[in-house]
């Protein structure tokens, strides 16, 4: 293995993301990520660490406690790296490897060397640890043991991420993919709710889904934390049983994902329908919402967010509202619907002309005012989101199961509307401030700015957790009883909307060299 | 003819940076005109200002007789812009993409899709139905995007390195084709590093030096026909020759190459 040149590109890997942050934008972003980071981690690493430790060595469940906090990170840093792309990142592909002396092995371990020493990983090795040292002082474990079993836990779940991100990527290139997607998206949401209930009440079921559950890396780990002596060997097989296993499911996904999918020569196809929707628009705005259009909906990381947003958003609103009645459920749903129609188009709208690459050069040469393309860009994505809008009303008033009231259909009309064009404000600006090239064929990976990812990650938390607090502060009834705020909210929303976009146009103008080396990689 | 540019002045600087200096320059309608210089001599940043990509520091232009600004809209419909980035939509396919080019230049939608059609199978792209630019190579690249500056006829073509990755037989066609414009009175502004195509492709010629200083410009179709260019008392067989003797471009020897 040519290990010297394997860890040069790792340091090249560093050095990129420090190049990154030459620039004022980066510096902040460094900033403040760096902050954010060193903060968190203290505050996991001596408050959650030592202090669960404690508790689980107090508790005399130190083993269930580990297996709860490790099980916990482990599912958590999936879903935040397979969902919002941190930590899958591809820094080096393995043809862009190939120009280098690596054999094919050494590219495999390159390109996963690079990819589990990203920041977020490192992030989640330092929670693990925490909980790792605060068992070993109060006196439940063995360091070493427990920081080798971190290790081993961390290769897994960064195995499973990428695995189901290869999968996923496969199957949004895939004839038929995007319907198995969602399918398989229905059921990850739908399952808990289904299941949960049912296995409470079967006999010996909670029993035996513990065993199975002893199975899992988690609580591999969590035993190998505490039991120094007993089942090590069991254990440690358990976990590199499932890299291995992991790997050789990982090479098999990327060995059929990069089988070429080379296009066969076939006579030019006029396809209208992108046409025919864009033409409601008139004809003057047509083209390029047209064009807008196409984008939206080829790009795989649109797509999979799109048909992503309403079953994540049913699982968020109907797997947590249960108690005190279904009203309950019409309360949350007022904050899924504020950000329905954002969450399905995100990921384009809050940095529009990230994907144009050399694209956003023409704008400026064609026959029109530059307004007009922010505009037509802004328009898409409002009208894709729209329709996730729409989608989600129909669906609440088919299938909620939430008693009939006059005045929720309008509330939630309202919340979704206001919701859209409060975000599609916002992501003007982030668009215009915060733009960052964009690869248009990935379906995962972050390349979003840090503005972008504090309006994305901090509006779907503000959509969640904002109706969580009036729910439990106001209540339903009270909820209701005030139907009418919603809609000048949403007027108001409306208002600033057409506002950021006419200050916008003025600044789409001004900054537009500045975009354009932004764009082509000049900044 | 009213002459298809002229440049009074024109200066774009980038912070302190001085991309072009007080260039100015008229070039002559219905002619093939070559616009050469050395690398980051501001060839590229001239066009972007001429073109409506860059707000000009300082400077007037006037295109095809009028004057070009920001609000230029009806003169930038009868000009055509290669740039060197291409510019292209990679989610598109060639046709729609050409399409979408053309509906912006005002044709109509039967205009429009006979032209890309026709543009498809003149640059041998005609099976490409299926496949997204972002999959094209870089010599079909730059034929699309040499279709999409010429698509709706435009009065004045502005192509940015037009032959670099072109195989020879798309080079030929595309030069029979610019003779075509320009026998038609329309004007062609290129750039290129490729002298010998110069030679044989224009009749008249500007070179610029950093940070982009006009140096020479004069007619150069007297190449054409075996004879020589004068300047300074001195005369030059080729192009080649004029160009290393304004530029004093030179590179350093390498002993171990």
């Amino acid at each position: 293995m040519n290990a010297p040149l394997i860890l040069r590109l790792v340091g090249l890997r560093y050095t990129l993301l420090w190049a990154q942050s030459r620039t004022r934008n980066g510096r902040i972003a460094l900033f403040v990520a760096g902050y954010l980071f060193a903060a968190l981690l203290l505050i996991l690493m001596t408050a959650g660490g030592l202090g669960t430790a404690m508790i689980a060595v107090r508790s005399g469940h130190a083993e269930e406690v580990a297996q709860a906090v490790l099980g916990g990170l482990f599912v958590n840093a999936l879903i935040a790296s397979v969902v919002t792309g941190f930590g899958i990142n591809t820094a080096f592909t393995d043809a862009a490897l190939r120009r280098y002396a690596l054999s094919a092995h050494d590219r495999l371990a390159a390109r996963h060397l690079t990819g589990i020493l990203e920041p977020v990983w490192l992030f989640v090795l330092g929670l693990d640890l925490g909980l790792c040292t605060g068992l070993y002082v109060f006196g439940a474990g063995s360091f070493w043991l427990g920081a080798l079993a971190v290790v081993l836990l961390l290769i897994t779940d960064y195995l499973l991420a990428r695995v189901l991100a290869t999968l996923i990527e496969w199957l949004s290139h895939v004839r038929g993919g995007t319907a198995i997607l969602f399918l398989m998206l229905i059921s990850v949401c739908m399952l808990p709710g289904l299941l949960i209930p049912r296995l409470a009440k079967a006999h010996g079921a909670k029993a035996a889904m513990m065993a199975m559950l002893h199975y899992t890396p988690p609580f591999a780990a969590a035993a190998l934390m505490v039991n120094a002596g007993a089942g090590l060997f069991h254990q440690f097989g358990l976990l590199a049983g499932w890299i291995a296993a992991l790997l050789v499911a990982l090479a098999a996904i990327e060995k059929q994902a990069a089988r070429p999918r080379g296009a066969v020569a076939a006579a030019v196809a006029w396809d209208n329908r992108y046409d025919r929707v864009a033409s409601i628009f008139g004809p003057a705005m047509a083209p390029l919402i047209g064009r807008s259009l196409r984008y939206y909906v080829r790009s795989n990381k649109v797509r999979f967010n799109y048909i992503a947003a309403i079953p994540l958003l049913a699982f968020l609103t109907f797997n947590h509202a249960a108690e005190g009645g279904p009203l309950h459920y019409f309360v949350r749903a007022l904050g899924a619907f504020a950000i329905a129609g954002f969450l399905g188009t995100a990921v384009m709208c809050t940095n529009q002309f990230g994907f144009d690459a050399s694209g956003f050069r023409r704008y400026f040469l064609l026959p029109i005012a530059p307004g007009a393309i922010l505009r037509a860009s802004s328009y898409t994505a409002l009208f894709v989101g729209s329709t996730l809008v729409a989608a989600a009303l129909v669906l609440w008033l088919l299938f909620a199961p939430v008693p009939f009231d006059a005045r929720m259909a309008p509330m939630l009309m309202a919340s979704g509307v206001g919701g859209l064009c409060l975000f599609n404000a916002l992501s003007i600006w982030t668009s215009l401030l915060a733009a960052r090239p964009t690869n248009f064929e990935t379906t995962f990976g972050n390349q979003l700015s840090l503005g972008a990812n504090v309006l994305l990650i901090g509006g779907v938390l503000g959509g969640i957790f904002g109706v969580v607090v009036l729910d439990k502060m106001a209540g339903p009834a009270a909820v209701l009883s005030y139907w009418w705020v919603s809609i000048p909210a949403a007027a108001l929303a409306i208002a600033f909307y057409l506002y950021s976009l006419r200050r916008g146009t003025a600044m789409f103008v001004s900054r537009r060299e500045r975009l354009l080396n932004v764009l082509e990689g000049r900044n | 003819m009213t002459p298809a540019i002229e440049v009074a002045n024109l200066t774009k600087k980038y912070g302190e940076t001085v991309a072009v200096e007080n260039l100015s320059l008229t070039v002559p309608g219905g002619t093939m005109f070559g616009f050469l210089g050395p690398n980051g001599s501001g060839k590229s940043t001239t066009i972007g200002c001429l073109t409506g990509l860059l707000d000009p520091t300082a400077g007037d232009i006037r295109i095809l007789g009028e004057p070009f600004n920001d609000g230029a809209v009806a003169l930038k419909r009868r000009m055509g812009v290669m740039p060197e980035s291409l510019g292209l939509f990679d989610a598109l396919y060639a046709h729609e993409f050409l399409f979408f080019q053309a509906r912006m230049f005002g044709l109509d939608e039967e205009t429009a899709r006979r032209r890309v059609t026709e543009l498809l199978d003149a640059m041998e792209l005609g099976g490409t139905g299926k496949k997204r630019l972002s999959e094209f190579s870089a010599g079909m690249r730059k034929r699309v995007a040499f279709a999409a500056a010429v698509i709706h006829a435009p009065d004045l073509l502005f192509l940015d390195e037009p032959f670099e990755s072109i195989d020879p037989a798309g080079v030929a066609s595309i030069r029979q084709w610019l003779h075509k414009i320009t026998a038609q009175g329309r004007t062609v502004f290129l750039t290129t590093h490729v002298l010998e195509t110069v030679e044989r492709t224009c009749s008249q010629v500007a070179i610029i030096t950093k940070p982009g200083k006009l140096v020479w410009q004069g007619d150069i179709s007297a190449l054409d026909r075996d004879g020589t260019i004068s300047h300074d008392g001195t005369e030059f067989h080729t192009l080649e020759q004029l160009f290393l003797h304004l530029t004093g471009e030179r590179y350093a020897q390498l002993d171990w190459l």
